[in-house]
């Protein structure tokens, strides 16, 4: 902070503090204190506020471990979020590596853009792109009855496949980008220190490129597994009444059920999730929060 | 006896550029063999063709007589030092130095005995605990060479290892490393640009220029009879005197120099007529009077340098060309300069080399 005001001097690094905690305190940390106030009380009509049944409670968090249904969605999802991560993780680690250490000039430029341009179109957008791929008489299962391998159509669509297809597709970028970042700070000449030593590729990758990247998949993992856990277009779109999404239910909640204080406590436990999400990938990594941030 | 290296018309091309230009050489075993050129004449490319990570376009190399064709870097015989050491952060220095070994599936206790040996060759006993980032420069050095003999390689592949080192340090590392080949006897190819490293370690010295070799022979022999003018100038002082060759006799040759006739040596490929270029040690001129069959060049006294045990004096003189003439401190008190002073040599000591055509 002494810092910040010899620099700027007195005035200014106050004007910026000032806006930075103003950020913090009225568009974060102010509207969640209100959801969690929200995710306390129960659902009542506007005349028993204040009313004797008005008070603080756990009694909507409980209802959720109460909902063998809505347990199982919210279950689903950590399990599919993962599964998403995994997957994301185990399609980015060549791309950035062949980015990072292999591709050179011209070709690593084509391909970052390749990569990159999908993502100037609207994630809901890509998502109606692969409905219009999986669907009954889409693209694929024309072409596979065109070919003969098929006489019906496949149901591609409506079920976990294509929910993790659509979102291992839409969070690609996110994984890439720190990865190639860890991937690319990797002096080369020690991944040939390696192969002059006599190590084969994969134990290569194994003892020097990955060690090397951790802080990159950590952040990657992160990234990608709250933006999964998070994600209500894709399930909408691409999935079906066979798989449902845990903020499916939030936004029934909200919206159809318009019971806010149901909705908000639902809210509040993905973002616990989420949050031990982090802490755990941090514990696997063995990363610091600051590690994370370069 | 079967050479430990053997380069037969090696030849590598990028694009159009030829970095290594139809080399053939024999290095023989236990020999602390250097490749020796300015930045850009080949060498590191060479070496990594040794090493198996630059495929040759042309020619063929063979380790103690195999032949290398298509055998990749993990499969070979040698291990290679880099310039920058490339030592694993992450791991710990016993990790680093048993790499190769838990690479070779070695079990963990012959790799920690290992491990141990080599830290003692090292002179870093007990330090195999210690992260990478917190050792000198000097003790990265040997934990890097430690690693690399840790897979007992056939060759032993050194990148300008000591380039990275302050002065006092680089002058130590010199004698260890020719001390430690000579102590474990494996054959030794290292390269770098810096003359005197080269003079003091080594058994043979190949010089490159853009991508040929240009001489092979002792470290003696580079200096005294350098084969070429590039030779000449790169390696060591020189004072170099151009002219037209007006007689040959006898291995000596006779120019017609700025200096009116002057005589030396006369090296391979000289023609009468032809121009050519005459090759002085700064040690080999001496000043005073001179003795009645000497060979003389006149010049001004620019400045002189004290040296402590020599004394150096540099002249300008006709044409342009400028003279360096060392003595030995005690044996005389320079003149003042400005003044005009008189050089002699003996013509035995002078080397007539032939410019190759530009």
């Amino acid at each position: 902070m002494n810092g910040l005001a010899a620099r700027y001097g007195w005035p200014l690094a106050a004007i910026c503090l000032a806006l930075v905690a103003a950020w913090l305190a009225l568009l974060i940390l102010l509207p969640q204190l209100m959801m969690f106030e929200f995710s306390l009380r129960p659902n009542l009509l506007p005349r028993q506020l204040g009313g004797p049944e008005d008070v603080r409670s756990l009694a909507n968090y409980a209802r959720l471990f109460g909902n063998p249904i809505h347990l199982g969605i919210f279950l689903q999802t950590i399990w599919a979020s993962s599964l998403v991560t995994v997957v994301v993780l185990a399609v980015c680690y060549p791309i950035a590596f062949y980015l990072a250490q292999v591709a050179r000039g011209r070709q690593a430029a084509l391909l970052f853009v390749a990569l990159v341009v999908p993502f100037w179109v609207n994630e809901i957008l890509r998502a109606f792109a692969w409905l219009i791929l999986l669907a009954r008489n889409g693209l694929v299962n024309r072409l596979l009855i065109d070919a003969g391998l098929i006489a019906e159509p496949l149901p591609l669509l409506g079920g976990t496949g294509s929910v993790l297809l659509g979102m291992v597709y839409a969070y690609v970028l996110f994984m890439v980008f720190p990865l190639y970042n860890a991937i690319e700070s990797l002096e080369r000449q020690q991944i040939e220190a390696a192969r002059d030593l006599g190590a084969p590729w994969w134990r290569i990758h194994w003892r020097v490129v990955l060690p090397h990247a951790k802080p990159g998949i950590a952040v990657g993992c992160i990234m990608t597994f709250m933006l999964a856990a998070g994600s209500y277009a894709v399930p909408m779109l691409l999935g079906g009444v066979r798989s449902r999404w845990f903020t499916e239910v939030i936004y029934t909640w909200f919206f159809e059920g318009a019971n806010w204080n149901q909705g908000a406590a639902y809210a509040f436990v993905l973002l616990l999730l989420c949050i031990l999400f982090i802490f755990a990938m941090m514990r696997i990594f063995r990363v610091r929060v600051s590690d994370i941030g370069r | 006896m079967v050479a430990a290296v053997t380069l037969d018309s090696l030849t590598v091309r990028f694009g159009r550029v030829a970095a290594v230009d139809d080399v053939s050489l024999d290095i023989r075993p236990g020999e602390f063999f250097t490749l020796l050129g300015p930045s850009g004449c080949g060498k590191t490319t060479l070496l990594r063709c040794l090493a198996g990570f630059v495929q040759p376009t042309a020619g063929r190399v063979a380790i103690g007589g195999r032949d290398m064709n298509g055998v990749g870097p993990n499969q070979r015989p040698t291990a290679l030092i880099f310039q920058s050491l490339a030592l694993f952060p992450l791991m710990s220095v016993a990790d680093n130095i048993a790499f190769g070994l838990e690479v070779r599936g070695m079990d963990r206790a012959t790799r920690h005995a290992r491990v141990e040996a080599l830290l003692d060759l090292i002179a870093l006993p007990g330090m195999g605990q210690r992260r990478v980032d917190e050792l000198s420069g000097g003790q990265r050095q040997r934990v890097a060479i430690a690693r690399a003999l840790a897979v007992e390689p056939a060759v032993l592949l050194l990148d300008e290892p000591l380039s990275a080192l302050d002065l006092k340090l680089r002058q130590h590392m010199r004698a260890e490393l020719r001390a430690l080949q000579q102590r474990t006897g494996i054959t030794f190819v290292y390269i770098t640009h810096d003359q005197g490293e080269a003079l003091a370690m080594s058994d043979r010295v190949g010089v490159m220029a853009n991508g040929r070799l240009e001489q092979v022979a002792e470290p003696g022999d580079i200096y005294a009879s350098p084969a070429t003018p590039f030779v000449a100038r790169f390696v060591g002082e020189t004072n170099a005197i151009p002219g037209r060759v007006v007689a040959i006799d006898g291995g000596q040759a006779v120019l017609e120099t700025p200096f009116g006739r002057l005589t030396g040596r006369s090296g391979a490929d000289l023609a009468v007529g032809t121009m050519a270029t005459l090759f002085l040690r700064p040690e080999r001129l001496r000043t005073g009077p001179p003795p009645w069959s000497a060979q003389l060049v006149r010049g001004t006294l620019e400045r002189t340098e004290f040296e402590g045990a020599a004394t150096t004096l540099f002249a300008s003189a006709a044409d342009g060309i400028r003279l360096v003439c060392q003595v030995a401190s005690h044996a005389a008190v320079p003149p003042a300069t400005g003044t005009e002073i008189t050089f002699f040599y003996a013509p035995s000591d002078a080397l007539v080399l032939a410019e190759q055509p530009a």
